[in-house]
C-alpha cells in the first residue's frame, strides 16, 4: 500500500525468530493501520487485518489478525481470528485460532485461544483457556463442546450395554 | 448516441496531432460522436443532462484528471454511461482504470466494458479521486462506531477513490516520498498526525490507513477541504460511500 523509496519494512513470511519489534506481516493483506501517535476510542471493529502502533480504548474486534506492535498501549478487549502481540493489553484477549505472545508483549487480562506461542520475556497476568485438554479438572464439571472426549474401546461400551441389559432384567 | 465532452486545454497546439488520430480511430470504429468543448463556466451537469434529453447514450470525458473530476463531481447524479480518453499529462486516473492514454483508448471505449464505479460524496457534493483536509485540528469519527484524534493536535487527512496521493516532503522534489494507493471497491482515509515541529518544516508520522462506509469529520475551527481540486472552508463534514453511482467504460488491466 505504502511505497516509500527506502527499503520496506514489510516482508512476506512471519518468523518467530526476528526481533519482536519487526514482526513482519503480508503487505497486501494490511488494511487498517493505527500510527504511533494515534488515539482510538470506542469499537474499533473492521472485517480485514488490524495493525495497531498507538492505543486503544474500548474494544477492537476484527474477522482476521490483529498485530499489536511494540509500543502499543490497548485498554480494550480483543476478539480476533489471530492475533499477534508485542505491546500492551488490558484487557481480555479472544482469539479463534492461533495467539503469538512476543517477548516485549505484556498482557493483563484472561486469555482465550486454540493455539499458543509465547516467547521467552512476556509478561501475563490473567487465566489462559485452551480448547482440547483431555485431562479431567477436578471439582469441575466438563464443558459441553469441548474438544475433549474420553473415547471408549467399541468392546467395552458393548460389554457395558449388555450388563446394564441384564440389570434392567432383573 | 456517443457525446465528447472536450477540454479547454486541448486547444493547444501540441493536442492536435493526438486529437486527430484519437478522432480518426473513433470514425473507424463507428463510435464518433457530437464534440462538446467545455469553458471555465460551463455547467458540466446541464449539458450532460441536455445531451440525455436529445438522446445521448454515452458521455466521453477527453482530458485528464482534473477534467474527469470536474466533469463527473457535477454529473454523477446523470442517468448514462460515462466513458474516459484521456490525453496529455497529469493522467493518473486513467491507470486504474486501466485505460492507455492517447489513441489506445479508443479500443477501449469500442469494447464498452462497463462496471458501476463507487464514488465518494461530502456534504452536497460527490468527489470522485480524492479529497484533501491539509493539516489542521481535526477529530474524525468512523461508521458512528469509534473515534480517532492524533496525540498532539494536527492532522493531514485524505480520502483516495480512484487517484493516488503523493506526499512531497519538499516542494521542489521530483520523486515523490510517499505514496498511497487507493484499494479498490472502499474510501480510504490517510491520517497523517503531526508529531513535531523541526527547524523549517513540521515533522509528520507515516500515515495511518482507515477503510471506511461514512466518516464524520470535526474541527474547532474551519479547516480546508479539496475535493477534486475544488477548494471549501467547513467546520463539519461527513464523507461517505456512494455504491455504484456511476456507470463507466473500463479496460481490461484496471485496478480493481
Amino acid at each position: 500500500m505504502f511505497q516509500k523509496p527506502s527499503a520496506s519494512n514489510f516482508s512476506s513470511s512471519p518468523s518467530f525468530d526476528e526481533e519482536p519489534t519487526r514482526h513482519t506481516y503480508e503487505q497486501d493483506s494490511v488494511e487498517t493501520v493505527v500510527g504511533p501517535s494515534m488515539n482510538v476510542e470506542g469499537d474499533f471493529t473492521s472485517e480485514g487485518n488490524i495493525i495497531i502502533k498507538g492505543s486503544v480504548t474500548g474494544s477492537v474486534e476484527t474477522s482476521q489478525t490483529v498485530h499489536i506492535e511494540q509500543g502499543a498501549r490497548i485498554n480494550a478487549s480483543v476478539k480476533a481470528a489471530n492475533a499477534v502481540i508485542s505491546g500492551q493489553v488490558k484487557g481480555n484477549i479472544r482469539v479463534a485460532e492461533k495467539l503469538e505472545i512476543t517477548s516485549s508483549a505484556q498482557i493483563l487480562g484472561d486469555v482465550y485461544c486454540s493455539s499458543l506461542a509465547v516467547q521467552p520475556g512476556a509478561l501475563i497476568q490473567g487465566k489462559i483457556s485452551m480448547d482440547g485438554l483431555d485431562i479431567d479438572v477436578p471439582g469441575e464439571k466438563r464443558r459441553v463442546g469441548a474438544r475433549a472426549r474420553t473415547r471408549r474401546p467399541v468392546e467395552d461400551t458393548m460389554s457395558l450395554e449388555e450388563e446394564g441389559g441384564d440389570e434392567d432384567t432383573v | 448516441m456517443y457525446v465528447y465532452l472536450y477540454d479547454n486545454f486541448l486547444r493547444q497546439k501540441k493536442f492536435d496531432a493526438v486529437i486527430k488520430a484519437v478522432e480518426t480511430r473513433l470514425t473507424d470504429y463507428g463510435i464518433a460522436g457530437k464534440i462538446l468543448r467545455l469553458q471555465h463556466y460551463t455547467s458540466a451537469e446541464a449539458v450532460i443532462t441536455d445531451e440525455i434529453k436529445r438522446g445521448a447514450k454515452t458521455v466521453v470525458i477527453v482530458g485528464n484528471d482534473a477534467t474527469f473530476g470536474q466533469v463527473l463531481s457535477h454529473a454523477a447524479t446523470c442517468d448514462t454511461t460515462f466513458g474516459f480518453l484521456p490525453i496529455g499529462p497529469d493522467n493518473t486516473i486513467a491507470e486504474v482504470l486501466g485505460i492507455p492514454v492517447g489513441v489506445g483508448a479508443c479500443d477501449m471505449l469500442s469494447r464498452r466494458r462497463v462496471v458501476a464505479l463507487d464514488i465518494g460524496w461530502m456534504n452536497n457534493r460527490y468527489f470522485i479521486s480524492q479529497l484533501h483536509i491539509p493539516p489542521s485540528d481535526i477529530e474524525v469519527q468512523y461508521d458512528e462506531r469509534f473515534r480517532v484524534s492524533a496525540k498532539y493536535g494536527k492532522m493531514e487527512l485524505v480520502v483516495c477513490n480512484l487517484q493516488p496521493f503523493y506526499w512531497f516532503e519538499k516542494k521542489r522534489s521530483k520523486t515523490p516520498d510517499l505514496v498511497v494507493h487507493p484499494q479498490d471497491g472502499k474510501l480510504e482515509a490517510f491520517l497523517r498526525p503531526m508529531i513535531g515541529k523541526g527547524i523549517f518544516k513540521e515533522v509528520y508520522e507515516d500515515p495511518s490507513i482507515f477503510p471506511f462506509e461514512e466518516m464524520l469529520v470535526t474541527g474547532s475551527k474551519p479547516f480546508v477541504v479539496m475535493a477534486d481540486g475544488k477548494q471549501s472552508k467547513e467546520t463539519k463534514i461527513k464523507i461517505r460511500l456512494a455504491k455504484g453511482r456511476i456507470r463507466m467504460i473500463v479496460g481490461k488491466e484496471r485496478r480493481f
